[in-house]
């Protein structure tokens, strides 16, 4: 069977309902979905049979989802607004472990009886960093809305990962796996600066 | 604190007498690619509507009205307390001609013997009910229903509502009919009761698990519901002693 089902992709050449999933592995692990109510669905592998999908108010913002790609990725913000306390809630209980935890982001459509037409298709993976909750103050008209926001992370990049800020011989040095004293990668990267290409190597 | 959706009251619609009632399942949704006229497919993002309800233009006179209104406002508003909203479908819903109007309620039954209750009121029934005949799951889209002593047959559009344990009353109604069943006659407690049986596809999914047997309501159903972002319902006078306020309502999460 492929990845995506034929029926799905036919179905998404027209007019249809979509609905996204949000599943972060905690434990219990946390379902979310960016519909009104909730809905009984599952990831295959991921989801125990008979999940319940929280209805989480009305998708605000869907990031631009960034495959990693020769090591630089986003880190992307998945926020909801329009959250009805029980939601909220089970978000915020969810809040301590919630960090390193897999988040998996996956579609289907609904058919006209809004039963999923197949098992959540996994389209992207994350790892949690940290939640953001927000309530920007707002004029007295306007009505303030609660925003929780969960910072995901694509690939490796996470803060326990530190980064080739510099680029100097030493910080390579101390950053590179240990037992390899003679990485000479960066050896040459002080020339940048007088506009020479340097050879990038193992410095022999 | 859990939402509470059950147990709460249920609002008069008759006494707040309002000019105009209308009833909206919004669906959330965006538009796709679009073609040179600018057409788009359109891409529903909310998975199924909500039930949203508007009482417009109430005639208020009575200092008990206002008494009523006043605390609709100290109850619904900011919109985190629920009630019950009567979705007004007597003139259209299939109900029994009596006395040249569709009743959906008879009220003023007596006791056995004839009486009244001592401020001349009595017992009230619905004409018009119906049964879940097979179980449902949550969030199903396709409802058995068996209805009693309907007037006519359901073909296009009925709303109805289902007690819930959990999420108290919620209104559905069905944009297709499916499949008819035979029509038979039920007895219980030894009345006959002819009924019509269907398979109905819901505009509003189920928003919890329905079990064979549950009762569905089909006069005056109700939908549990609140005041939307932003709506307040003010007490609002106008020259003295009258008034005409507008009440929103969006179905209760």
């Amino acid at each position: 069977m492929d990845f995506v089902p034929e029926s799905i992709i036919e179905e998404m050449r027209g007019s249809h309902t979509l609905g996204i999933f949000m599943h972060v592995a905690t434990d219990p692990p946390l379902h979310v979905w960016f519909g009104t109510e909730d809905i009984p669905a599952n990831f295959d592998s991921i989801d125990d049979e008979g999940s319940v999908y929280l209805g989480g108010g009305v998708l605000n913002g869907l990031p631009t989802l960034e495959v990693l790609l020769n090591g630089s990725s986003d880190a992307v913000d998945f926020s909801l607004s329009g959250i009805d306390p029980e939601t909220g809630r089970a978000m915020i209980n969810s809040l301590p472990p919630v960090r390193g935890k897999q988040v998996t982001i996956g579609l289907t459509t609904l058919d006209d009886h809004f039963q999923p037409m197949s098992s959540i298709i996994p389209f992207w993976q994350g790892t949690a960093s940290h939640t953001v909750e927000e309530s920007l103050p707002v004029k007295s008209a306007q009505s303030p809305t609660l925003t929780l926001s969960l910072s995901v992370m694509a690939g490796s990049v996470s803060r326990s990962r530190p980064s080739r800020s510099l680029w100097s011989q030493p910080h390579q040095e101390a950053l590179s796996a240990p037992g390899h004293p003679l990485d000479k990668f960066c050896n040459e990267t002080a020339r940048l600066a007088r506009g020479v290409s340097p050879p990038w190597g193992l410095g022999y | 604190m859990v939402s509470k959706y059950s147990s709460v009251p249920t609002l008069d619609i008759d006494f707040i007498m309002p000019g105009d009632v209308s009833f909206d399942t919004p669906g959330g949704g965006i538009d796709g690619g679009r073609n040179g006229m600018g057409d788009a497919i359109s891409i529903n993002l909310s998975g199924g509507p909500l039930v949203t309800a508007t009482v417009a233009n109430c005639f208020i006179h009575e200092p008990e009205q206002f008494e009523y209104i006043g605390w609709l406002r100290a109850r619904m508003n900011s919109g985190v307390r629920f009630i019950n909203v009567p979705l007004l479908n007597d003139w259209y819903g299939p109900f029994p001609i009596i006395g040249g109007v569709p009743t959906p309620i008879i009220k003023g039954i007596p006791h056995s013997d004839g009486s009244l209750f001592s401020d001349g009121s009595g017992y009230s029934q619905a004409t018009v009910w119906g049964k879940v005949m097979e179980d449902a799951a949550q969030y199903a889209g396709i409802l058995r229903m068996r209805v009693y002593n309907p007037s006519r047959t359901l073909r296009h559009n009925d709303w109805f509502s289902i007690y819930h344990e959990v999420k108290g009353w919620r209104a559905y109604s069905y944009w297709e009919v499916l499949d008819r069943y035979d029509d038979g006659i039920e007895t219980v407690d030894g009345y006959d009761f002819p009924f019509q049986e269907y398979r109905l596809a819901l505009d509003v999914p189920l928003r919890e698990a329905v079990t064979a047997g549950t009762r569905t309501e089909l006069a005056r159903p109700m939908c549990v519901m609140k005041f939307p972002l932003g709506f307040t319902l003010p007490t609002n006078i106008k020259g003295f002693y009258e008034s005409s306020p507008t009440l929103q309502f969006t179905e209760g999460k």
